[in-house]
């Protein structure tokens, strides 16, 4: 008998059912692809040929229409026992109050998202369970753990299947078959266009978060030949179905209705991400036992000058923080919790919610083991921590290296006599986030979807190795990493339309290769004087380089017989491959920086510093202060000036005409407009 | 150059947070070297082999010279009197000794001329230390935005101290300088000079009167800093007799005019063997400013060891 290697896919001309009949493909399937679209289907078909070398069949159905999908069941008949997969992903929503579409309207989405459904699933449930093997996979939503004002009906469709798919998968399961509901969140597909979505919380994702279509393919397809039942893709969709559940119904309906409205005002794109982190505090503590440390903050900035992608003017963004670090588990296991969020209304490319850290851990003697999301810091200067590679940068915080996303990973350390050794398993790649139309601070083109070395894609952890020692005064550390690189490549453009003609866009596309990292840091103490270092040796598949950090610190106390402390800071930063290095890179630079701590009650600061390239002349000037209020609120100030040579033009043809040319002077044009100047207040919650 | 899409110009991340400590860092930097507030509250803990009553181990070229030179004027009466001061000295020294681990929280509350309050909160954990000096862990706990924010400190008797400081906002860990002793600790009338511990080999002590304070009679003691970088020229110390418990200090400067004065209360007796003070007050006489520490919930002997004290520690000095 022939093996049933035919996987029937609904809703296959693009996004997730496309990506899903991909991933049979590369299982040794060969999909049959279903859709209403005969075009969209001839594209997929191609697509699929191209990229997985394999012939699909296409067949045209609108399965919301009983005739054609007795139809297509009949045509199918001789084919049946060669088909061993169906993947049921063809759905469509309504965006609006229920009441304002037509009955015609209404009944398509239940037609097609439950009706189809059921026959399909009874049809080949049956087929397959005679012949005692075959899969089943339903692509319902995170919609289907909660009611969905303005998507009601879709939402209700949603929750249909998932109860049907799991009662089936129970029915089915002695007989060999696997069925599994896949929930995805947000996802960069179609979806939300043909709705008429667009533009709402619910298509920008939580906080931002938009799963790509490949990812959760992956996810779903792995799960439903792992024989899982219920599969939520991304940490943070699993994180808003806990929350949902937590949280009362009535609650949860209010803030769904408030991301599935269309776009009215920044309120509605604020609220729900607030609430939802609000609502998993108030869920947790009880659970923890120990009391939260939170926080909240308003950020103000003024953008003198237009920017490539947006206009001059002020911006505003809040911020929220839940600290819990102080739960122990049995005495032995450690807690640690930290979580970030922060909404931007006017760029909605900073909206993030992040778990910094979501981690245990634990101290045996002399070693210390850790698994989760943790934020680790390597490196000793103040400018550009190069040797500092295990998280991901928050590019979108702000316009410095600081901020970090979480990074999961386990973690196991010894001390010993002989220093101190770390081994980590990076378990999963953050992507670095740029900014995209209406941003400030961003690259001279928005970004497209970024693309991995193959071998990284595929690899599901990188390592990572640190060893650290003093000797008196001096402190050495060494370390390894062996994976995807955190800096992507930026030099390769994607373009559509015409150059010179109004439609023309042009699109980086990031590249992150494989990358293996050797670092050394070391500082020295002499009296009031810091000599500090950071070294590191890169190696990918383009080429190899050195780069070196070095600097001194000094502090003079009490200034004037004041009771002020001046830090007095220089640094200098090199890379080998000069001005060829990729945006980001510091490779001639020398960086004067003072810091004035008042030592006051208000606990005043000030740090101003300079950055100059000696090469390209290109100068950046920071000044930083922090100011403490009253006991909880505290004030920050935040100036950045940026001088480096005329303004790229407003034109995509010109600049990139502009950027093509090897004038390395010209290189960080693109941050010429960025200058601002912020203002921030954080109130700290008790 | 200016990249700001990828790179930081300075330290800062949440800049104001790391820099806002950092800078406090440089003063904390030599803080907690030793022991917060360490003469009064919690008495020099150095069980070394020092004579109980006798002459002082002080260095040895010192006394030397001194000797020949005020014997040679016949003045014995001075000799007597700083042998009496160092012995005083040295006795209210190893009297604090032995208790091997304390906890405690810190209550730090400044006060402007107009009266204005600011109140820090710290946790601070001490292991007793052997061949060398103490180790000492400190946290804050208020203000809210310092919260995590921990140092580290391994005092040593013959080299410079270590120093470790902690930034919760990017989870750094650094390692710092111990210079600069006379800078203010926290916006405090206390600097780290005054904050740190007493080691008997950097002073001279000269035995100079009685005197009864609040009912209280007191030893009145001379003390001169003999290093270069201490901000005083002399202090004047009260112990008081019974239990020789330093009671208050005036601060001199170099050119002998009064700067501070500090007072001891609330002397209890914990675990039946160690004296702490329970509040404390310090004066600043040019500015009007004053500083009070409040002691509360002291603990000894609660089993830390040295792994507690160890730099990877730092990031978790905030859990029980």
């Amino acid at each position: 008998m022939t093996e049933p290697r035919y996987a029937l896919v609904t809703g296959a001309s693009s996004g997730l059912g496309l990506a899903l009949a991909g991933r049979a493909a590369e299982d040794g399937y060969t999909p049959i692809l279903v859709a209403q679209r005969p075009r969209g289907l001839e594209e997929a078909a191609a697509r699929l040929e191209r990229d997985h070398g394999v012939r699909c069949t296409s067949l045209p159905c609108d399965l919301a229409n009983r005739v054609e999908l007795d139809r297509l069941l009949r045509t199918l008949e001789p084919r049946l026992p060669m088909i061993g997969m169906l993947i049921n992903n063809a759905g469509i929503a309504c965006a609006g109050p229920c009441v304002t579409h037509s009955w015609y309207q209404e009944q398509r989405v239940l037609d097609l998202n439950a009706t189809a459904v059921l026959r399909l699933s009874r049809h080949f449930g049956a087929v397959f369970a005679e012949r005692g093997e075959g899969y089943i996979l339903n692509v319902a939503s995170l919609a289907a753990f909660q009611p969905g004002p303005h998507l009601a009906n879709y939402y209700a469709t949603k929750a249909y299947v998932l109860h049907f798919t799991e009662g089936l998968a129970h029915e089915l399961r002695p007989s060999g078959v696997r069925v599994c509901a896949l929930c995805p969140g947000t996802t960069a597909t179609g979806f939300h266009e043909r709705a008429g979505l667009q533009g709402t919380s619910l298509a920008r994702g939580l906080f931002g978060n938009v799963m790509r279509a490949d990812a959760v393919s992956r996810i779903g397809y792995a799960g439903l030949k792992r024989g899982r039942t219920v599969i939520v893709p991304g940490a943070l969709n699993r994180l808003a179905r806990l929350g949902t559940r937590l949280a009362p119904r009535a609650l949860v309906s209010r803030i769904t209705a408030r991301m599935n409205a269309l776009p009215g005002g920044w309120t509605g794109a604020i609220v729900p991400p607030l609430a939802l982190v609000l609502t998993l505090a108030l869920a947790l503590a009880p659970t923890s036992g120990a009391a939260f440390d939170a926080s909240i903050g308003l950020e103000l900035r003024h953008f003198p000058e237009d920017g490539l992608f947006a206009e001059a003017g002020p911006r505003f963004a809040l911020h929220a923080e839940l600290v819990d670090d102080r739960y122990v588990l049995g005495d032995d296991w450690l807690f640690d919790l930290r979580l970030a969020a922060r909404v931007d209304p006017q760029d909605s490319s900073r909206d993030k919610l992040d778990a910094r850290t979501l981690s245990l851990s634990r101290f045996a003697g002399n070693w210390e083991f850790a698994f989760g999301v943790e934020e680790v810091f390597w490196g000793v200067v103040e400018s550009s921590n190069i040797v500092n590679i295990v998280n991901q940068l928050d590019n979108r915080q702000d316009a410095g290296e600081k901020a970090r996303l979480g990074q999961p990973m386990l973690r196991a350390g010894y001390a010993g006599r002989w220093g101190t050794l770390d081994a980590y398993a990076l378990i999963g790649f953050r992507e670095r986030e740029y900014g995209a139309e209406g941003s400030r601070l961003t690259l001279p083109f928005v970004t497209a979807e970024p693309r991995y070395k193959p071998s990284s894609a595929e690899r599901s952890f990188d390592i990572a190795l640190r060893w650290q020692h003093a000797f008196g005064d001096t402190s050495f550390a060494l370390s390894h990493f062996r994976g995807t690189a955190r800096r992507p490549y930026l030099d390769d453009v994607e373009t559509g339309g015409t150059p010179g003609a109004a439609d023309f866009s042009v699109r980086l596309v990031p590249f992150y290769d494989e990358l293996a990292q050797w670092g050394g840091e070391a500082q020295l103490i002499g009296g009031s004087t810091l000599y500090k270092g950071e070294v590191t040796h890169r190696r990918d598949s383009r080429d190899a380089s050195w780069a070196a950090v070095v600097g001194v610190e000094h502090t003079v106390g009490q200034i004037l017989s004041s009771r002020a402390d001046l830090g007095l800071i220089a640094e200098y930063l090199y890379d080998e491959r000069g001005e060829e290095a990729p945006v980001g890179v510091f490779e001639h630079d020398l960086l004067l920086a003072l810091r004035l701590a008042l030592n006051d009650a208000a606990s005043s600061a000030f740090t101003f510093g300079v950055l100059w390239d000696h090469r390209t002349d290109d100068i950046a000037y920071r000044l930083d202060g922090a100011y403490r209020l009253r006991p909880r609120l505290t004030l920050d100030v935040d100036l950045r000036l940026f001088d480096s040579g005329p303004s790229l033009s407003d034109d995509t043809t010109a600049r990139l005409g502009e950027l093509a040319g090897a004038d390395p002077s010209r290189r960080y044009a693109f941050v010429n407009d960025e200058d601002y100047i912020g203002l921030g207040l954080t109130y700290y919650l008790d | 150059m200016t990249r700001p899409i990828a790179s930081p110009l300075l330290p800062p991340a949440r800049g104001r947070f790391s820099d806002l400590a950092r800078s406090l860092v440089r003063s904390l930097v030599h803080a907690l070297v030793r022991p917060l507030v360490r003469p009064l509250a919690r008495p020099l803990a150095r069980p070394s082999a020092r004579p109980l009553v006798g002459p002082p181990a002080l260095p040895m070229a010192l006394p030397v010279v001194l000797c020949s030179a005020l014997l040679a004027a016949g003045a014995a009466a001075g000799e007597d009197a700083r042998a009496r001061g160092d012995a005083i000295a040295a006795e209210a020294d190893s009297r604090n000794a032995g208790f091997v681990d304390q906890q405690a929280r810190l209550v730090m509350t400044l006060v402007n001329a107009r009266g204005d309050r600011s109140v820090r909160e710290l946790d601070i954990r001490t292991l007793e230390g052997t061949d060398e000096g103490d180790r000492i862990m400190t946290v804050f706990v208020a203000p809210a935005d310092l919260r995590r924010t921990a140092f580290l400190t391994h005092t040593h008797k013959h080299r410079p101290d270590e120093q470790w400081l902690y930034l919760p906002a990017t989870r750094r860990e650094k390692r710092i300088s111990s210079a600069n002793r006379s800078s203010p600790f926290f916006g405090s009338e206390f600097s780290y000079e005054d904050l740190a511990s007493i080691e008997l080999e950097k002073y001279r002590h000269r035995h100079i009167g009685t005197e009864s304070i609040d009912g209280i009679d007191c030893h009145v003691i001379e003390r001169i800093p003999l290093e270069a970088d201490s901000a005083y020229g002399r202090l004047v110390v009260w112990i008081d007799r019974e239990h020789l418990q330093t009671r208050r200090i005036e601060y001199h400067d170099r050119d002998d005019r009064l700067l501070k004065t500090l007072t001891a209360n609330d002397y209890a007796l914990h675990d039946g063997r160690f004296w702490r003070a329970g509040s404390l007050r310090m004066i600043n006489h040019r500015t009007d400013k004053q500083t009070l520490l409040e002691w509360r919930d002291y603990r000894f002997g609660t089993g830390l060891d040295s792994s507690d004290f160890s730099a990877r520690r730092l990031s978790r000095a905030g859990t029980p």
